[in-house]
Parts: structure tokens; C-alpha cells; sequence
């Protein structure tokens, strides 16, 4: 089928691919029938007194105390200090479980927030997102993504009812959540195209749509676009160059590929393994970065910060992003180009947290392969 | 055990708890405060009257309930079932709370511990238990600071800084009785002086422009925003201190005074004419720890 490209986070067939990420959708969406449900359990629980500040625990007492005269003290005995506990979880969880309008019963009560600008999987500027309490305080409120929703914030946010016309913004805007998926995972990787070491070759789209195929990717011919310099020869010289592959018809992403040299021999190969490990550490793999990057990095050394506690995400995916990121800036600067990529939504918001100990002393021990104690 | 088994052991060796609950704690005694000593000869007297008149606020009202919730009718009906319905006063008196010395070094947003005691059921003796907070470290960031901090805190505090839309609000608007934390009125100090000073961002002034206005309500002048949230003893050293500069500040130390009547008498001898003096030269008047002369040898 033109214009399409399968992922191995897909299914072979289109059909499937939509079944799939429609459910997603609803579960992600902020429509208007799931916002009216839970507005109206927030407002039930409010009405009974549950949705305040909770406490490790309440405790109430077996026997009442003695009146008491204004200005004096109570008198306490022993059967005063026998307490019970209330437990006001169950209350807010068989609330939801009785009632059928609210289906949408989380273990927490979730939290009404307001985007302050447009978010991939959440919403425009300007939308009342419900969300669990954890996500919001660690990820959008104390970046400034977004904001408590009051009378007064919701003036200042009004929501958007016809988009701001942006050249860019247009041609990210999907139509479906696979098409996200799909260019978020040919940005991130890195083609190796195997060819040989011995014999004349030039490269063409078959060489191309195999490579792909060996990382799970399926891609018609009629998709690929070498560039204009064609590459020729046993190359041995691991250089980057991009490939544009063509999604949709308006959706064109750049795969950066490089050239893997294959022996027959494995004579000749032990021969060149050094010269292989010089090539793998000036473009390494994920984890790593060049020496420069790590230099930059290093200087950016601000008020010192202890911390013991990790929070609750794992830091492996933001690694993986950093580090492409610092190496993509890198080729664009060799080659004298611009560069205008945008990471993705949760990267975004880890980068801006600099000041955030766990960022840079979790991506720093991982690129430098020290321990964290030392930094 | 035979029937007389309570002669031998005593009264306090019974319980399994040997020590009774503390007894219910009076506010002024809970922030160390003796509120007959803000009139009267002393140091407490003499503090400035902002400090006072925040620190009876204080004392005068009773603080948020915490662990256990108040009933908001002020009757309520008893013995219903005999027919004779008597109207009984609701007080609501507040549980005993403890805090101990790691809750000024985090906000635990009013929480402590309880020691009470409890049964599963009606039959059985009541056995003692201790209830504690589940505190955790936790990572927050307050932008009239521009700093991250790591807090020892509570999902009380979490649900308190939603309330009060923000963890500089949450400072700025509760009240020390309901903070409970000598960290927590740290901060507002730090928070209150740097609006006054306008110390804020000093790097990005657009930034705090937009910080001074929204917190406006909360600026001080700064002779109190200096005070405020000191405990008593830090308060009467800086008392004190102020105290001591003052008197250095007016007195006059005595080498000028000597100088000045030397030189008044040099001048009243040089009128009257020139003659040795009885006592020897002037140098050795003044020069008390003389050397005595080595003889020589």
C-alpha cells in the first residue's frame, strides 16, 4: 500500500493498527463525556468530605471525654486514649464502585489541571486534562506545562477553537497515534547497512529496504530517497548520512544510516578489529557519547545538590534520548548544518528540569561510566 | 495467680506500659512560650511588639485538626430509646499529638505521632499502640528561591501545597501553628526577605517581575519580615546582640577621654609658664611597666 510504513510495534495489516491505537486514544483523550464523569465523582466526593487532604492516619475515640468549663483543662483518663481507626480510602473506593455513572474509578481521584501549550497524547493549549496526581506534580506543574485550574487560570488559558496556523506544527499534527510512533522510532534509530568489504558496490533502495528489514522494519521501495551524493565503493569509514523515508505524504523523516562493513574471512576481520573499535568509540552505540559531548556536559556544573531517593521512573529511555540528541547536534555541527529536531514530550520536560540532581547525576554516571557518588 | 496477686505487684509494674500517655499539652507550653514574661523586667519584654502580638496570634487559636476530624453540630441527643431526650453540648477536644525533633528538620504538614491504645474487639483489654506518619524524602522546588530542595514529607503536604496552588503559597499562607516545623518558618523568612530586598532571580528580571506581582500580598517591610518565625531563644540573643552594639555605639572609650584632659592640662601649664614638673618627665608618667635598668657590666 503507497505511503505507508509498518512498524514492529504494529501489526502486518492496517486494520489491526487501528483497532489498536483507537483504544489508546480513548483512554488518552480528553473527550467531553469522560471529562463530565469525572468532574461530576470529584464533586460527589467533595459533597461528603472526602476529597481533602488526607492524613497517614484518622483516629477517633471509643469513649467520649467529660465536658469541660471554659478556661480549664480537660481531664484525660485512661479510657480516653482508646482510639480507633477510620479508614477513608474504602469510603472514596465503594463510592465509585456503587455508583454507574462514575466507571471511570481510579485508586486516586484524579486531579483537574490546565495545559499551558500544545502536548503530544494530551492535548491543545488550553485543555482541562485530568490526571493522576503523581504525574502532574513531577512532570508538568513545577515545569510550568501546566497549571491548577481555577476561575482565574482558566481566563488566562481559554481553550482554543481554531489552531494557530504554523507551517511546522502542520506537518507534525497526525491524524492517529501510530503515525507518532512510527517517526518517533525512525528518528531514534540508526541504520547499519551491511555491505561488503571486498567487492565494488553502489548503493540502491533494495540495499536499503533489506537493512531496514533486518531492524523490523518494513518499507516499500517507492518510500526510500538516497541522497544526491551516491555512495560507491568498499567503504570502510563509518560516516552518517540520511535517508528520507517517506511516512504519509506530507510526513518525510530523515533515518540517519551508516555504512557496516562485512567480511568473508574471519582472518581479515581480526585483522581490522582495531580499526573497527577506533570507528565504534568516534560514533558509538546509545550509552556512550564522544568525548566532547561529555566536556559539555561537565561544564555544566551549577549549585550542588545530595539526594538518596530515586523517583519512580526509570531513567533508561531519557538516557538513550540525551545521548542521540548531544550526538545528532554533533554531526549537525561537522557537517555545517542546522539543527531543529524536537525531542519527545517526557524527554522535553526531563531536559528542562536541569536543576533536578537525579538528571545529571543518573545521564552523567551512564555517559561517563562513573560512578554517581564521584559527581 | 491466687486472688491476692495485686498486693504484691505494685500499680505501675501491671501495665505493659510502664509510663502513661503525656497529659494534654497547653498551646503556650507546646512553642516554649511563657506569656507572663512578655510583661515585666527581662529580655521578653523588650522585643519589638510585632514579635509579640504574632506570637500571641499564635497561642490564641486552636490549630487544624490533623489526625482526627471534628464534628461541626454543636448539640447532640442522648438516650433516645427511654424516651427522654436530653440536649448534650458537643466540645470537640483535640487528640494528643507528639513531635518529635525530626519534624523541624522536614514538614511533615502537621502530622506526628499518637500513643493511645486500641482493641480489635469488645471483650479483649485495650493493648498499646504507637501511630506513626509514613514519611518519605521528596524533591521540591520553590521559585522565589530558584533552588530544588530534598524534604523529609508526607502525602499530607503534597495534598496541602494542591490546596494552596503552589509550595510558596503553601508557606506563605499557613500559619506557624499549622506548619509545625522550625524548616517550614526558615523558609518563610528567606522567602518574605527576598520579596522585601528584591533578591529574587537576580539574573532574570523579567522573570521576577512577574513574582512580585504574584505574590504581592505577602510582602512585610523588613524590620518584621526579620522576625518572623524566630523561636524565643533565638530571639532574645539577637535581642541581645542589638542590645550590646547599642552600648558600645554611645559609650566612649577612655583613651580619648585621658587625651583630652592631658591635653588641657599641658595647655593650662604652657599660661602659666614653663617648669619641671614634680613627678618626673612626662614619659614617665605615662610609661607604668618600665624596665628596670640592667647594671652594667
Amino acid at each position: 500500500m503507497r505511503g505507508l510504513v509498518a512498524c514492529r510495534l504494529c501489526s502486518p495489516l492496517f486494520k489491526d493498527i487501528q483497532s489498536l491505537f483507537v483504544t489508546q486514544m480513548k483512554k488518552q483523550s480528553s473527550s467531553s463525556k469522560v471529562n463530565e464523569l469525572k468532574s461530576n465523582y470529584l464533586e460527589k466526593l467533595q459533597e461528603k468530605g472526602l476529597g481533602q487532604p488526607s492524613a497517614s492516619y484518622v483516629l477517633k475515640r471509643r469513649y467520649p471525654m467529660r465536658l469541660v468549663k471554659k478556661g480549664s483543662v480537660p481531664f484525660f483518663k485512661k479510657k480516653n486514649y482508646v482510639y480507633e481507626e477510620v479508614d477513608k480510602k474504602k469510603m472514596e473506593k465503594n463510592m465509585g464502585k456503587d455508583a454507574k455513572t462514575a466507571p471511570v474509578m481510579e485508586k486516586e481521584p484524579p486531579m483537574p489541571v490546565i495545559l499551558t501549550r500544545d502536548v503530544l497524547g494530551l492535548g491543545v493549549k488550553g485543555d482541562l486534562v485530568f490526571m493522576k496526581k503523581n504525574m502532574a506534580r513531577l512532570y508538568l506543574l513545577p515545569v510550568g506545562i501546566a497549571v491548577y485550574s481555577t476561575p482565574e487560570n482558566r481566563a488566562l488559558y481559554p481553550v482554543q477553537t481554531e489552531p494557530e496556523p504554523d507551517p511546522e506544527a502542520e506537518m507534525l499534527r497526525f491524524k492517529t497515534l501510530s503515525t507518532e510512533k512510527m517517526t518517533e522510532f525512525l528518528r531514534k534509530m540508526n541504520l547499519y547497512i551491511p555491505m561488503s568489504a571486498h567487492n565494488d558496490w553502489t548503493l540502491t533502495t533494495k540495499h536499503v529496504r533489506i537493512a531496514f528489514r533486518w531492524h523490523s522494519v518494513v518499507v516499500p521501495e517507492e518510500n526510500i530517497q538516497l541522497p544526491a551524493v551516491a555512495i560507491t565503493g568498499p567503504n570502510t569509514e563509518l560516516q552518517p548520512f540520511d535517508i528520507a523515508v517517506k511516512v504519509k505524504e506530507d510526513i518525510i523523516v530523515n533515518v540517519r544510516s551508516f555504512i557496516q562493513p562485512w567480511y568473508n574471512d574471519k582472518e581479515e576481520y581480526s585483522q581490522e578489529i582495531e580499526a573497527i573499535k577506533e570507528l565504534k568509540q568516534k560514533y558509538p552505540p546509545y550509552l556512550k557519547a564522544s568525548p566532547e559531548v561529555m566536556e559539555l556536559q561537565r561544564e555544566r556544573q551549577e549549585k550542588d545538590h545530595t539526594f538518596r531517593h530515586l523517583l519512580h521512573c526509570s531513567p533508561s529511555i531519557f538516557v538513550k534520548e540525551a545521548c542521540e540528541l548531544a550526538l545528532k547536534k554533533h554531526f549537525a555541527e561537522l557537517q555545517g548544518k542546522d539543527f531543529k529536531e524536537e525531542p519527545s514530550f517526557k524527554f522535553k520536560i526531563f531536559l528542562e528540569r536541569k536543576d533536578h540532581p537525579k538528571w545529571r547525576k543518573v545521564v552523567m554516571s551512564k555517559v561517563m561510566n562513573l560512578p554517581a557518588e564521584s559527581l | 495467680m491466687c486472688a491476692s496477686w495485686k498486693k504484691l505487684v505494685p500499680h505501675w509494674a501491671r501495665s505493659p506500659v510502664y509510663y502513661r500517655p503525656p497529659p494534654w499539652v497547653r498551646n503556650w507550653e507546646a512553642h516554649h512560650i511563657k506569656p507572663w514574661k512578655f510583661v515585666g523586667p527581662g529580655v521578653v519584654s523588650r522585643l519589638p511588639k510585632h514579635y509579640i502580638k504574632r506570637k500571641i496570634e499564635l497561642i490564641s487559636e486552636e490549630p487544624r485538626p490533623v489526625h482526627w476530624e471534628p464534628i461541626n453540630k454543636k448539640y447532640s441527643v442522648r438516650d433516645v430509646t427511654t424516651g427522654l431526650a436530653e440536649r448534650v453540648q458537643i466540645q470537640n477536644i483535640a487528640i494528643p499529638v507528639f513531635y518529635p525533633e525530626q519534624a523541624d528538620q522536614g514538614l511533615w504538614g502537621g502530622e506526628g505521632i499518637v500513643q493511645g491504645y486500641y482493641r480489635k474487639k469488645l471483650r479483649r483489654r485495650s493493648s498499646p499502640k504507637l501511630w506513626k506518619p509514613k514519611v518519605f524524602n521528596f524533591f521540591l522546588y520553590s521559585e522565589i528561591l530558584d533552588r530544588w530542595m530534598e524534604i523529609a514529607i508526607t502525602q499530607r503536604t503534597l495534598d496541602l501545597i494542591d490546596e494552596a496552588l503552589g509550595f510558596d503559597n503553601y508557606i506563605l499562607k499557613t500559619h506557624e501553628r499549622d506548619l509545625k516545623s522550625q524548616l517550614g518558618n526558615k523558609l518563610k523568612r528567606e522567602m518574605l526577605l527576598a520579596l522585601v530586598r528584591k533578591s529574587l532571580h537576580p539574573s532574570n528580571p523579567k522573570k521576577r517581575e512577574e513574582l512580585l506581582e504574584k505574590y504581592k500580598e505577602f510582602i512585610i517591610p523588613e524590620e518584621e519580615a526579620e522576625w518572623v518565625g524566630l523561636t524565643i531563644k533565638e530571639a532574645i540573643i539577637k535581642q541581645l546582640n542589638i542590645e550590646k552594639i547599642q552600648e558600645l555605639k554611645n559609650k566612649t572609650p577612655l583613651q580619648d577621654i585621658f587625651v583630652d584632659e592631658l591635653v588641657k592640662e599641658l595647655q593650662e601649664k604652657n599660661e602659666a609658664g614653663s617648669s619641671e614638673l614634680p613627678g618626673g618627665s612626662i614619659f614617665e608618667k605615662f610609661m607604668p611597666f618600665k624596665t628596670p635598668e640592667k647594671p652594667s657590666t
